[in-house]
């Protein structure tokens, strides 16, 4: 085992590692993405804010309300799944190939967790399409500020992506050898991650210099998501050449036991930067819904 | 600075967003070397063709209210508040018009100054060349 560890303290880190990611991804971020929805639903509802729900039907309050109930048992039976595979585990005496290997069945289970929020992507991308269409508003306001990439999220986060890019570039092609030829893998690696790095810039600048995705989202709202969105995206490539940086490592000090541990936390990271800021940066406690109120209407509120 | 336009207002959109950002020069909103969004980033905020927005960049910098240098972006000219008060629509009312009273002066008809005038603007040859 590596560093002289005990079996049984290299299985104790993989079940926490396991446990983390059933905790984080089927129980607690469905919980606040569950409070976020429900926020808006009491606090905004169809009769006072109709432009916000399109496509809402004569009992969409109800619908909704069975939606998240099934949203949170779905997310309880992943829960609960993930519980017995590590039971299971448990009770046959399950130890990780020390050649690695065994982080597949940890990504197989991210996939089966991540099922919810993938259908939930595909209804909000519905949802924008749907205010898009349904948007009639004559008046058209923006801000008279040019947008830049640092305005959203620091210099040093920006420059700390391009190193660990580079970094993991040029560690992972020394590992593979300068001066004999790449085997296929090589190629294929490289091209996905410079690609993914490629993809993010790109959302970035569709997201700063692009049309709103909600044409009825007053501008700092809109600002306060880019934000969010393009701290995800710098985090998230930072957490990529990272970990690809620890599993290289892995494999060039014979630590390959710690495979499917390094892929869950990988896939915690992902998790936590994603939800946590967006979460954090655009709050729905501070966004101006009065953009989704019938003309004319009064404010409850006044 | 926020500005807004009506796309079902009868002004058309370049003037409304030449009128916006004059405004917002003259509140203060906008101040003299200040950048302004780039063509497409004010379209897409919105709403309108890139052409559209880029009239009114087009006009606004031949009145001086704003300068662009290359590849750097479009600023706030430094005189743009002394330039704004100069009308060219305004002044260009004003020649035709003095032009006009002193073509009937001399007793030409209207038809016949409208003629001149639209063989001159389509650079036609007139009766004097």
């Amino acid at each position: 085992m590596p560093f002289n560890m005990s079996e049984t303290a290299v299985m104790v880190i993989y079940y926490a590692a396991f446990l983390g990611q059933i905790y984080l991804l089927s129980h607690y971020f469905p919980g606040r993405f569950i409070a976020r929805v429900r926020y808006v639903i009491d606090n905004f509802p169809v009769k006072e804010y109709p432009k916000l729900y399109p496509n809402a039907g004569p009992n969409f309050a109800a619908n909704m309300a069975g939606k998240l109930k099934l949203f949170r048992r779905v997310n309880n039976g992943i829960a609960i799944i993930g519980l017995l595979i590590l039971a299971g585990m448990l009770g046959s005496g399950y130890r990780p190939d020390p050649l690695g290997g065994d982080e597949i069945f940890v990504m197989f289970y991210f996939f089966l967790q991540f099922i919810p929020f993938f259908i939930v992507a595909v209804k909000e991308h519905k949802q924008y399409k749907a205010l898009r269409a349904a948007f009639k508003e004559a008046r058209r306001t923006a801000d008279l500020r040019p947008r830049h990439l640092f305005d959203f999220v620091s210099p040093v986060a920006v420059f700390a992506a391009l190193v660990c890019f580079g970094a993991w570039l040029v560690y992972y092609l020394t590992v593979k050898g300068w001066d004999q030829p790449w085997e296929e893998e090589v190629y294929i690696s490289v091209g996905m991650t410079t690609g993914m790095n490629l993809l993010y810039a790109w959302i970035i600048a569709r997201f700063i210099y692009g049309k709103k995705l909600d044409p009825y989202q007053a501008s700092k709202d809109y600002m306060k998501t880019v934000e969010a969105i393009t701290k995800v995206l710098v985090y998230s490539s930072i957490g990529i050449s990272l970990f690809h940086i620890t599993t290289v490592a892995a494999d060039e000090y014979a630590l390959e036991a710690f495979d499917p541990v390094l892929t869950s936390l990988y896939m915690q990271y992902c998790v936590l930067i994603g939800f946590g800021v967006m979460l954090g940066t655009a709050k729905v406690e501070d966004f101006d819904f009065s953009v989704y109120r019938e003309e004319g209407a009064t404010d409850p509120g006044a | 600075m926020e500005i807004v336009i009506d796309i079902d207002a009868e002004e058309p959109l370049f003037a409304q967003l030449m009128a916006e950002i004059k405004r917002a020069v003259s509140a203060g909103g906008i101040n003299p070397g200040d950048a302004l969004p780039s063509i497409r980033q004010l379209a897409n905020d919105l709403n309108l063709n890139n052409k559209t927005v880029a009239k009114a960049y087009q006009l606004l910098e031949r009145d001086k209210v704003i300068i662009t240098k290359g590849y750097r972006g479009t600023f706030v000219h430094p005189d743009a508040r002394k330039n704004m008060d100069f009308d060219l629509n305004a002044w260009v009312a004003g020649q035709i018009n003095q032009t006009i009273n002193a073509c009937r002066e001399k007793g030409a008809t209207d038809s016949e100054i409208r003629i001149a005038f639209a063989n001159i603007m389509q650079n036609k040859p007139t009766a004097g060349e």
